[in-house]
């Protein structure tokens, strides 16, 4: 055991050498751009000029989203962004304030879901692949984990695919989220409930995360007040197999509404087992259960459900039909490679955000990641859209919020479509950044 | 009081969806003498067989039984292929190196369902009538009297097969002692494969039962598989009918705790599996009805 | 290969390896420190399994328990990430010493089971307290191990000297021990358990210590882990991560101090470069799969066993090779098989 100290001792004299040459050397060693804090201004401690990832004919934009892993189904959205740079650099590319058409050069990275693996991934679509901007950046951890290096570098994270209001957050202006936000969902299903059933009892079965608690939180604000009282509150984690001691629980209660705040296979777990319970209460859902999940219930589970819906429902062939801007969609997504075995729905979102995110840069008062952040927190989109008419797609500096606006359906499983009724509620302004106290 | 018998019969529900996972983890174990922690996504891999098979939208539509039978009998060739390739080489290999080869059959199968089928979620028909039996406040569905019934009858199948037939018999040799089993003439390495192979058809009828409740998707094994295994421990890893009463024990305690332990609530449901577990395995290693002690180094 | 090449290879290896914040920029450099805290996990799960024989799926859990508890004591409680050193290495070998007591009862596949719980449960705890934690969102740390201003180097490269340093000094710790006696009585207790307590070894207590202690070394990687990313979240240590990190020590082989470091590059960088190869990213398990049983069979002593192997042939003229079929009885087996008493 006697080498391992002389090697140490020669390890330590390289080092030495190594700091002495390293004055001059162009590693990590000198790179303190760690140590520029995240300011609340937009261009405040930027570390450059915020024209990294442009060159007169291109721009490099770059994603982090599960690619792989138990969550890999969520990941469609990559190829509908990809079938949107196909069409617009088909045309030239995206129209830039300079008059400048540049194509798009989109970088991704699988995360697997991981928060970690999300942040390294940010690192390095920044750092190493020196990407203009991020879009589409998925997760609500990934997101939050990532913030950090966002903030430092001053990129603009645009259109996030969560609805954390955390992304409101205005001492992030760097980050701003695509989807609308859960606490603003569930403020409008509970002004809903409020408005029609004042003196309802309500049972809720509540995701026991963020997600739940930012639901639960506007919801709760919404009926403040009036007669609508939550008799019982039920929480499951993502691990459960099922839900169906939590059912038997709410069922006991009778209540006239049940307020079903899960998503995917457990939101379906929970609604059959509503069902056969012989409860029959008035189903409130949150908009995470999309339509095609809806068509997997057992026949009859879903015949008392209603939810809010910012988007179009592309299940229903007629809304496919009147749509061109979805043919337009279909057509480049056919030509996209690997995009066979997506959903083409659910990869919808992604042809969003590059629509979104076109429009903001030609909006832009500069080509630069300032001036498309500034851009994107001055938005009033009129362009072609999945968005339901009525509802706004709009920021203001003081509300980063892009959609504050839903439209109520019921469902049809006869037809397996949604069906809509009422008016579109939307309020947009109305909401200011609150962080979920739970 | 009826609040309490829904929970009982939820937990039983429930249970018997880990008592299928944890038959067929004990019939490899008796007929092959492994623990298989692949187990759970070999059932998920023939579930998505029988989902192609009968589904009307993306797959053949067949009826929903032929579709299960497809299911099984897909599973009976996976398993027995499985053990050919994969499992004979490590045959005479410790325990140690059996478990890390059925973690690598744990990664690549699950990744491999979702590369060729899909990760979305899909909904496998049940051959059961949907709907429930309302009996004095209490409700009891189709799906789940079905289950229990169909799970009972394998049971004492398989106890018929290992206590009594040739096969069996045999099967139990040639994991038990394998050096006397070539003595007397048994193909040892046949016999493990038909262990396999047998297992492998056991998990695909469990993962046609338990998919009406849990949705078909490559990750609806996982949730289960801690549940399984504490059934299988409590039924001493080596008796069928012990398998589903484990399993039963699981599910009540799990919804009796569940609903009425507050400090424990529904966030830690999977501790209370793992504290099953850890006390049979300290205080009564051959489980509730292990005849032999499983214990094995 | 002779013990002065051997030496000369080490030296210049960790020498390129201290130097290297001088000439490569700070995403490598990030990306050396998971390698680094990867390599001291499979090592500590390589102390367990490989030295002692005793299967584990749960180091996933050990690692995050100092992961969570130091992350907590900085953000939360105001401590250096210096004092949550010592701290988070000792909580988890307690809860190491703890999980070990059963084992002595407790054998083979049932242990592995028995971790294979404690895995699937760690998860729960920070969810089951979000409000200590932040839940399935997980918890952002405001501070970060920064470089004393003396020393007028960037803090990605002072941390990446830290943990280079620690790591170090662990598997200096390892390599010692394993010569020790206290080593010669874990490896006998794999090996001959019999003859090992008739030989005088305490049995249960050599156990107990050598769970604590794999288990405090999974807690340095956890500590460093939360040094290294500033962030914790429960998704970090699911069982998946406890699998990996067996497939790690099966790729790297056990018996060597350069198999952990092998095994960690290839958790590290494999899933990135299927990903460039335009690969369905969907089909990483299934490789990582392939390569656990082909490792398995055909390199029993991992990646560091293969290459002393390949070494010896060279250097060695002309031995018969082993029988074809047979796999080569490695310089140190990642499992020996044990007898049944």
């Amino acid at each position: 055991m006697h080498p391992r100290p002389k090697i140490m001792l020669m390890a330590a004299a390289l080092g030495a050498v190594g700091l002495a040459a390293g004055a001059c050397g162009g590693g990590a060693v000198n790179d303190t751009s760690g140590a520029a804090a995240g300011g609340s201004g937009l261009t405040r401690n930027c570390p450059d000029n915020g024209t990294t990832g442009l060159t007169d004919t291109t721009i490099k934009l770059g994603l982090s989203q599960p690619l792989s892993g138990p969550y890999v189904s969520v990941g469609g959205q990559l190829y509908g962004m990809q079938a949107y740079f196909g069409y617009i650099n088909s045309q030239g590319g995206i129209k830039g304030p300079d008059g400048k058409r540049r194509k798009v050069e989109l970088v991704y990275k699988d995360d697997a879901y991981t928060a970690t693996k999300a942040k390294a991934n940010v690192d390095q679509l920044i750092n190493r692949d020196k990407v203009f901007a991020l879009l589409g950046q998925f997760g609500t951890a990934g997101n939050l984990a990532a913030r950090p290096v966002i903030a430092q570098q001053c990129v603009p994270s645009l259109f996030a695919t969560t609805g954390a209001p955390e992304l409101a957050n205005p001492k992030y202006p760097w980050a701003i989220a695509g989807s609308i936000s859960y606490m603003v969902e569930g403020r409008i299903l509970g002004k809903y409930v409020r408005d029609t059933t004042p003196n309802a009892t309500v049972a809720v079965l509540e995701q026991d995360d963020d997600l739940g608690k930012a639901y639960r939180q506007g919801f709760d604000q919404a009926i403040a007040g009036s007669g609508v009282k939550v008799v019982k509150t039920e929480t499951f984690e993502a691990s459960d197999p099922d839900v169906k001691n939590q059912i038997t629980t709410l069922a006991a209660t009778k209540a006239d509404l049940y307020f079903n705040i899960s998503s995917g296979l457990t939101g379906l777990q929970a609604l059959n087992h509503v069902h056969e319970s012989g409860w029959k209460p008035q189903v409130i859902q949150v908009s995470q259960l999309p339509t095609p999940l809806l068509n997997k219930l057992q026949p009859g589970a879903g015949d008392k459900l209603i939810l809010g819906t910012t988007g179009q429902d592309f299940t229903n062939p007629e809304v496919v039909r009147n749509s061109a801007e979805y043919q337009l969609y279909l057509q480049w997504l056919r030509r996209t490679p690997g995009a066979d075995k997506i959903d083409p729905i659910s990869a919808s979102l992604g042809w969003t955000q590059g629509r979104l995110f076109d429009w903001t840069v030609q909006h832009a008062k500069s080509m630069d990641r300032a001036g498309v952040m500034e851009s994107a927190r001055n938005l009033d989109y009129t362009g072609p859209t999945f968005t339901l008419p009525g509802i706004k797609i709009r920021t203001t500096p003081g509300d980063p919020h892009l959609l504050e606006g839903l439209r109520f359906h019921r469902f049809d499983r006869g037809k397996g479509h949604l069906v809509p009724f009422g008016e579109v509620i939307d309020i947009d302004g109305q909401v200011k950044y609150e962080a979920v106290t739970g | 009081m009826a609040l309490f018998l829904q929970r009982v019969i939820d937990g039983i529900g429930n249970g018997m969806l880990y008592g299928a996972v944890a038959l067929a983890l004990v019939l490899i174990y008796r007929a092959t003498g492994m623990v298989n922690f692949a187990q759970g996504e070999m059932a998920m891999f023939c579930t998505f067989v029988t989902w192609k098979l009968a589904d009307h939208q993306f797959g053949i539509g067949l009826p929903i039984v032929v579709g299960i039978a497809g299911g099984v009998a897909f599973g009976f060739l996976f398993g027995m292929a499985l053990e050919r390739v994969v499992i004979r080489p490590f045959e005479s290999a410790d325990h140690l190196r059996q478990m890390i080869v059925t973690l690598g059959l744990f990664l690549a199968i699950n990744a491999l369902a979702a590369w060729i089928f899909t990760a979305d979620t899909q909904r496998l028909a049940s051959p059961f009538p949907s709907g429930a039996l309302h009996l004095g406040g209490v409700s009891l569905s189709y799906q789940e009297l079905g289950v229990v019934g169909v799970l009972l009858v394998m049971a004492l199948l398989l106890r018929e097969l290992f206590g009594r037939t040739r096969l069996g018999l045999a099967m139990r040799g040639a994991s038990m002692n394998p050096e006397s089993s070539r003595l007397l003439g048994v193909d040892v390495s046949r016999m493990l494969m038909v262990g396999w192979g047998l297992s492998a058809a056991i998990g695909a009828l469990a993962g046609a039962l338990v998919a009406p409740a849990v949705f078909v998707s490559p990750g609806m094994m996982q949730t289960l598989l801690l549940y399984g295994f504490a059934a299988a421990v409590l039924g001493g890893f080596d008796s069928a009918p012990g398998a589903l009463v484990g399993g039963v024990v699981v599910g009540v305690t799990q919804a009796l705790v569940s609903g009425y332990v507050s400090a424990i609530g529904t966030q830690l449901q999977l501790a209370t599996a793992f504290a099953l577990i850890l006390a049979v395995l300290l205080v009564r290693p051959q489980g509730l009805f292990g005849r032999v002690p499983v214990e094995r180094v | 290969m002779n013990k002065t090449t051997n030496r000369i290879l080490w030296a210049v290896l960790l020498g390129a390896l201290v130097l290297a914040p001088f000439f490569v920029g700070t995403v490598e450099i990030s990306a050396f420190q998971k390698v680094i805290y990867l390599s001291v996990a499979v090592m500590s799960l390589n102390v367990l399994t490989g030295f002692n024989g005793q299967a584990s799926i749960g180091h996933s859990a050990f690692m995050g328990i100092a992961a969570y508890f130091t992350a907590l004591a900085v953000q939360s409680h105001g401590w250096s990430y210096w004092a949550a050193l010592p701290a988070s290495v000792l909580v988890a070998a307690l809860v190491g010493a703890a999980a070990g007591v059963p084992a002595l009862r407790i054998r083979g596949m049932n242990l592995a089971l028995v971790t294979l719980g404690l895995a699937m449960v760690f998860p729960q705890l920070p969810v089951r307290f979000t409000e200590e934690t932040g839940g399935t969102q997980g918890m952002i740390l405001d501070e970060s191990l920064g470089a004393p201003a003396f020393l007028a180097v960037s803090d990605v490269a002072w941390r990446y000297w830290v943990l280079l340093t620690l790591a170090v000094l662990a598997f200096w710790l390892v390599r010692n021990t394993r010569a020790s006696r206290l080593g010669r009585s874990i490896i006998a207790i794999r090996d001959q358990p019999i003859a090992a307590h008739t030989a005088g070894v305490n049995v249960a207590a050599t156990k107990i210590s050598v769970f604590a202690v794999s288990a405090g070394m999974a807690g340095l990687a956890g500590w460093m882990f939360t040094v290294t990313n500033q962030f914790v979240s429960p998704s970090d240590f699911t069982v998946l991560v406890s699998i990996n990190l067996l497939l790690g020590m099966a790729v790297g082989g056990s018996g060597t101090l350069l198999g952990p470091v092998i095994g960690a590059a290839f958790l590290h960088y494999v899933p990135d470069a299927v990903t460039a190869t335009g690969i369905d990213p969907v089909l990483t398990p299934v490789l990582y799969g392939l390569v656990l049983i082909l490792v398995v069979y055909f390199l029993p002593g991992g990646a560091a066993g293969g290459l002393a192997q390949l070494a010896k042939r060279f250097s060695t003229a002309r031995k018969p090779s082993p029988p074809a079929g047979e796999p080569a009885r490695p310089v140190s087996q990642l499992t020996s098989s044990t007898p049944n008493p």
